[in-house]
């Protein structure tokens, strides 16, 4: 037997669509951004407890497998992506504990 | 199929979470945020650590009148106004939405002080994900989750299970 279903659209949800001009970039540019977050992402808890040896207790700064910027001013490290060509773009910006802990939320 | 599949990065060596770029409509400055998926938020949180990366001086946040509290205790909560956010799916897909306010948790005076040094992350919480139909799928075992924002209907729009009767989990 089907399902009774309440037809719902899109919009019903809040959802819009992606406007260009208001985000400055392209759909395709905002795929790409979020693909290489994720793996900018990815390579730094890959690399967590080697970069916890390394930087510990400091904010770093990953871009294409390797940090980039490393500091315990997290406003330091902003400025200094943003006087960077680029700015922050995918970088990804992460505090390195000195002890691993885990998360509970 | 579903319209958009949000991938939920998922694995044993951190919390779950989604990709989204955030916006704040005040200066039209965006960045990439990872989102923890946390059905026991009350609602979308971002971090104060994602948010200055929006050129958002916390001076230019309210407080606000209903702080946030967890396990660990209660961190400074300010509110942000005119922030969007854009998620992606697995596909070429999109979707934005437009919030009006969203929390933002400062954890710099929880934390101070303190022998270990963290970092409350942005969370992806339950109301924003009632609000916009989002459906949480979930395979524990296989350490595969995603996330539908709906489902294609027969003709036109998308439908949803109505809530009447059990539901049946799809995962």
């Amino acid at each position: 037997m089907p399902r009774k279903t309440s037809r719902r659209t899109m919009k019903d949800f809040g959802a819009r669509p992606f406007d260009e001009k208001e985000w400055g970039m392209t759909r395709e540019q905002l795929h790409e951004k979020l693909r290489r977050f994720g793996e900018n992402t990815d390579w730094c808890y890959r690399h967590e407890e080697r970069l916890r040896k390394k930087y510990p207790d400091q904010w770093v700064v990953v871009e294409n497998g390797k940090v980039i910027m490393a500091d315990a001013d997290h406003a330091k490290i902003l400025n200094m992506l943003r006087d960077r060509p680029d700015g922050i773009d995918a970088s990804y910006i992460h505090f390195i504990s000195r002890v691993k802990y885990n998360l509970i939320v | 199929m579903a319209v958009l599949r949000i991938p939920i990065m998922y694995d044993r060596s951190r919390p779950p979470y989604v990709k989204a770029q955030v916006r704040w409509d005040m200066t039209g400055a965006s960045a990439s945020v990872n989102l923890v998926v946390d059905t026991g938020a009350f609602d979308i949180t971002l971090s104060m650590w994602d948010v200055q990366a929006l050129e958002v001086a916390r001076g230019r946040l309210e407080s606000s009148q209903f702080p946030v509290s967890g396990i660990g205790g209660a961190a400074d909560t300010f509110v942000m106004k005119g922030v969007s956010i854009a998620f992606v799916g697995s596909g070429i897909q999109d979707a934005v939405f437009r919030l009006g306010d969203v929390n933002v948790l400062d954890d710099s005076g929880l934390t101070s002080g303190r022998g270990l040094p963290l970092r409350i992350p942005s969370l992806l919480g339950r109301k924003f994900m009632e609000d916009h139909g989002f459906i949480l799928h979930w395979d524990f075992a296989r350490r595969i989750a995603y996330i539908d924002i709906a489902e294609p209907g027969q003709r036109h729009g998308w439908r949803l299970p109505t809530t009447s009767g059990p539901s049946r989990s799809t995962s």
